[in-house]
């Protein structure tokens, strides 16, 4: 025993990144509750409950304790520059840290199990957007609902890489933690810093934010929800304020600025910045993924509009139009809106909007999914070995655009690709078991933890409503490692598992 | 400031790394994958693959827009060429490395304006004069000129001599100082209570003349008058070259024939042995035990560190060697080698001078820049002008060496002032030089 303890690696010193984004999260949660308090006192709201400050300063008081503990046992063991399995540990127990964190408001205030409120909390943080609570009108304070959003928005840009843009570390540590949580290979390298990188970032995204809150404000919708829902578009998470989403609003010019804004997230961060920076919109139309990503959007709002005209009655031109426009917009970005009652649609409809999910947005973009990225490379490393079966002899390179992709990066994507449907496939068969749930259900429920998406296909084949709410613990807890899975693509979370990546 | 680094050697690296730790905006080329590879692991910059003197890769790379690119891959041609687009494509200073000898008779170590760039930089050049300089002093390990030879910085050893006492007490000459020691890993820039210990690497600064004596009271030493040098390349004649002028006797091996019959012919005051420097018996047939400094300076670290410790067991007093690896100068310190010099530290060293803008003009740089010597001069209305030193505010961690004014140099004590116009020659660490440029920066009127 003692002989196979001193052969682990230590890891203490990864703690403190750990330490930091836990009292950050406190300090979140602080100011969600008393942002959200403060809001009762000036503009108190018939709709929405009262209260919810006490549980929110709680929960910051023990998020600030356990930083504050982790910090501390992390002293003396952290080293000048982070190591890759370091910088893999801390992102995994960022996340796990900050979801725990965060699930304790709900827990405090709003009577959740310990597993709900980690669901909860894990599906805002990685911006899925599914739920566990069936009232959100009747239980959800403003305290709450404003940590909920904001949950999602911290989560969207990512809280690694918003704790490099606020503690610039010096050295290549920085640059292992930012690539364990967001391995999008296009988003970073626009500044040769990756902290003036995540700033230059995390910049864009506030800005967006606060251009959607304005509109929607401008639209019509109350300020405070204005401000729940552009938290959660931007950053393609979906938690609305209303049980309906955003069909409760019944507004349709606030339809159209969030799907448009739901776009706006999934395009890839680093296509902005570069237009913003002198190079012109015209960039942006030039690059092959968003050309792709664009003909995408558009031949699936085409196709789900006249299906539309079909599915119901009554709804003709530009009514079927917004329902498809937003259909596809909360699907491609994975944000998990609804706006319509896809309960009607039928198999060719739906096949259009799993395919969606399936796909996700761009690379280094906030939604989630396989990306449109590594769904066109692989078919073109595919048409490649295709080729090559009858013309062995020719030499097969696969672009994006004019450059040339090199092999380990297609290796990558298509090792992503068999990971990703793994992971699927066990954690079907892990829920039917667990849960006696029909398959269809499971499936759909697996797809959307993945893709980050949030609302269950096919939870009306088991006779649930649409939210998590039905799920054992045991599975709730499953999702929520799904979710996470997917928010962090997969590697870093299976590096950990790999047995090697412990010992010395 | 934004900097474009080309070629992922020994400089290469160790340049990315100091760039980094000062806060620079870094991309780095290298048309070897694994090279990117490893400054992507290493370094927090941006990196690209490809060959250095392409358009389409310096365009990539920005160098438009860059404050300074850096051209120090292996190959004098790529970094000339390199250097030379980056500045037609609009980069404000460009600065290579050459070290070959075959396009340009090398006398000096640095060019400016050769070719069109505005630095070229032959460390071969530089790491031999420095070396002659070392053997022309008292038991000094490096030795660096300033402010055109009129101040010298020395670095030395502490031994047991003098050690254990407090600076105050130590009777160095009226122009000497002690600038900085380096405990540990840390530089320190010393106040008059501190302790020298044995194993602290100390700078001394001062005129010449004051350092000479100085260096007479750590050590025993005194110049080196015979001088043997193992290789002949650019290092070697330039050693020879430095220290022939001061009536040293100078022989150097070499092993090429060719090479060394060219020598002999091109220098008649030197004594040139064709042979095998690590070869026992040839040392032993030119008396090796009478020289004053042995110093290896071929190409291949092996031959350099084996030729020195065959010196020293010969019982040459001073040994000299230069190593290509900078990591491994601890270990020949170790071994006992006096002098362990390397061409690619002092390289990037100089380089690092240009990375430092601003009002203060660096005049060297030491330990990997964790401190430095910087000169400016005094305006009227800065704040550190018409009072005794004594009264000014200096932040720890800088140190007044000199002032020069017209053309006198000072070591100034407490109470002399600094009047405008002079210019100062101060050491600082990375920490503090932010702090002496507020404190020398002119009051703009409103």
């Amino acid at each position: 025993m003692a002989r196979q303890r001193r052969r682990l690696r230590d890891f203490r010193g990864a703690l403190r990144p750990v330490g930091a984004v836990m009292i950050g999260v406190g300090a979140a949660v602080a100011a969600s509750g008393l942002v959200g308090f403060l809001w009762d006192l000036v503009a108190p709201s018939p709709r929405i409950p009262v209260g919810g400050l006490w549980p929110c300063l709680f929960a910051a008081l023990a998020s600030v304790a356990l930083g504050g503990a982790c910090l501390a046992a992390s002293r003396g063991y952290v080293r000048e520059t982070m190591s890759r399995r370091e910088a893999l540990v801390s992102v995994a127990a960022i996340w796990l840290g900050a979801g725990f964190c965060g699930a304790l408001p709900f827990v405090f205030g709003a009577h959740m199990s310990l597993a709900d409120g980690l669901f909860e909390s894990i599906s805002g943080l990685t911006t899925t957007g599914a739920t566990v609570i069936t009232d959100i009108e009747v239980r959800l304070s403003r305290p709450l609902l404003l940590w909920r959003s904001m949950s999602q928005w911290l989560g969207g840009m990512g809280i690694v890489v918003l704790f490099v843009a606020v503690f610039p570390s010096v050295g290549a540590g920085a640059k292992h933690l930012y690539r364990g949580e967001a391995p999008g290979a296009q988003a970073e390298g626009f500044r040769p810093r990756i902290a003036e990188t995540s700033l230059a970032l995390w910049r864009l995204y506030a800005l967006f934010t606060v251009v959607e809150t304005g509109l929607l404000w401008l639209a019509g919708m109350d300020l405070f929800e204005a401000l729940c829902h552009g938290l959660t578009t931007l950053s393609t998470g979906g938690f609305s304020t209303r049980d309906a989403s955003v069909a409760g609003f019944g507004m349709p010019a606030v339809e159209w600025i969030i799907a448009t804004f739901m776009l706006l997230g999934s395009i890839n961060y680093g296509l902005y910045y570069f237009a913003l920076r002198g190079r012109g919109l015209g960039s942006i139309g030039r690059d092959p993924e968003f050309r792709t990503f664009v003909g995408l959007v558009v031949l699936s709002v085409s196709l789900l509009t006249l299906l539309n005209m079909q599915l119901h009655p009554g709804a003709y031109g530009l009514e079927s139009l917004r329902f498809a426009y937003f259909q596809v917009a909360t699907s491609v970005s994975s944000t998990g809106y609804g706006t319509d009652d896809t309960s009607v649609y039928g198999a060719a409809a739906f096949t259009l909007v799993l395919a969606l999910m399936f796909v996700g947005g761009m690379s280094g973009s906030t939604a989630g999914g396989i990306k449109v990225e590594r769904i066109v490379l692989m078919a073109k490393q595919t048409l490649a070995q295709v080729r090559r079966s009858f013309d062995p002899s020719v030499v097969q390179v696969v672009r994006m655009g004019r450059s040339v992709v090199a092999k380990p990066i297609l290796a990558d994507v298509m090792s992503f690709f068999v990971i990703y449907v793994a992971c699927l496939g066990v954690g079907v068969l892990f829920v039917c078991t667990v849960d006696g749930v029909p398959i269809p259900t499971a499936f759909g429920a697996m797809l959307t933890c993945l893709s980050n998406m949030g609302p269950a296909p096919f939870h009306e084949l088991a006779g649930f409503a649409d939210n998590f709410a039905p799920y054992s613990p045991v599975s709730k807890i499953f999702f929520v490692v799904a979710m996470l899975l997917g928010r962090l693509e997969f590697f870093t979370l299976f590096a950990l598992l790999v047995p090697g990546f412990w010992r010395r | 400031m934004y900097i474009v680094v080309i070629g992922l050697g020994e400089v290469g690296k160790h340049l990315l790394g100091v760039l980094q730790a000062d806060g620079h905006d870094v991309v780095a080329i290298d048309k070897n994958p694994s090279a990117v590879a490893y400054a992507e692991e290493h370094f927090d910059v941006a990196c690209l693959t490809g060959y250095g003197a392409s358009q389409e890769i310096l365009d990539r790379a920005n160098v438009k827009t860059a404050d300074l690119v850096v051209a120090v891959s292996d190959h004098d041609e790529v970094n000339l060429i390199a250097a030379l687009a980056a500045k037609q494509l609009g980069a404000t200073r460009v600065v290579a490395r050459a070290q070959g000898n075959e396009w340009a008779r090398w006398t000096e170590g640095i060019r400016y304006g050769l070719l069109g760039v505005d630095v070229v930089i032959n460390p071969r050049v530089l790491v031999g004069q420095e070396l002659g300089r070392v053997a022309r002093s008292h038991g000094a390990s490096d030795v660096i000129d300033l402010a055109q030879d009129r101040v010298e910085l020395v670095q030395m050893t502490m031994t047991t001599r003098m050690a254990n006492k407090p600076l105050a007490k130590l009777q160095l000459p009226e122009d000497a100082l002690v600038a900085a020691y380096v405990r540990d890993g840390d530089v320190v820039v010393p106040g008059g209570a501190d302790v020298l210990l044995p194993g602290d690497v100390v700078y001394l600064i001062g005129r010449p003349a004051a350092i000479l004596q100085a260096e007479d009271l750590f050590s025993t030493r005194r110049e080196a008058n015979r001088v043997l040098v193992v290789g002949g390349g650019v290092v070697g004649q330039s050693l020879a070259r430095q220290i022939l002028p001061f009536g040293a006797q100078v022989t150097i091996v070499e092993r090429d024939p060719e090479v060394a019959e060219r020598l002999a012919a091109e220098h008649d005051d030197v004594t040139v042995v064709q042979g095998d420097g690590t070869d026992g018996d040839l040392l032993q047939e030119i008396e090796i035990a009478t020289y004053d400094l042995m110093a290896a300076v071929t190409r291949e670290d092996e031959i350099n560190l084996m030729a020195s410790l065959m010196a020293k067991r010969a019982g040459v007093p001073r040994t000299a060697a230069i190593v290509q690896r900078a990591d491994y100068v601890p270990i020949y310190r170790q071994l006992g080698i006096d002098i362990v010099l390397s061409p690619r530290t002092v390289a990037s060293d100089q380089i690092l001078r240009f990375a430092r803008s601003g009002q203060l003009h660096s005049l060297h740089v030491l330990e990997e820049g964790a401190a430095e010597v910087v000169e400016l001069t005094a305006l009227a209305s800065c704040a550190a002008t018409s009072k005794p030193l004594r009264r000014l505010q200096l932040p720890t961690g800088s140190l007044i060496a000199a002032l020069v004014r017209g053309d006198t140099i000072l070591v100034p004590g407490g109470d002399d002032v600094i009047e405008p116009g002079d210019r100062v020659i101060l050491m600082t660490t990375r920490e503090s030089r932010a702090s002496i440029e507020r404190l020398f920066r002119g009051r703009r009127g409103l």
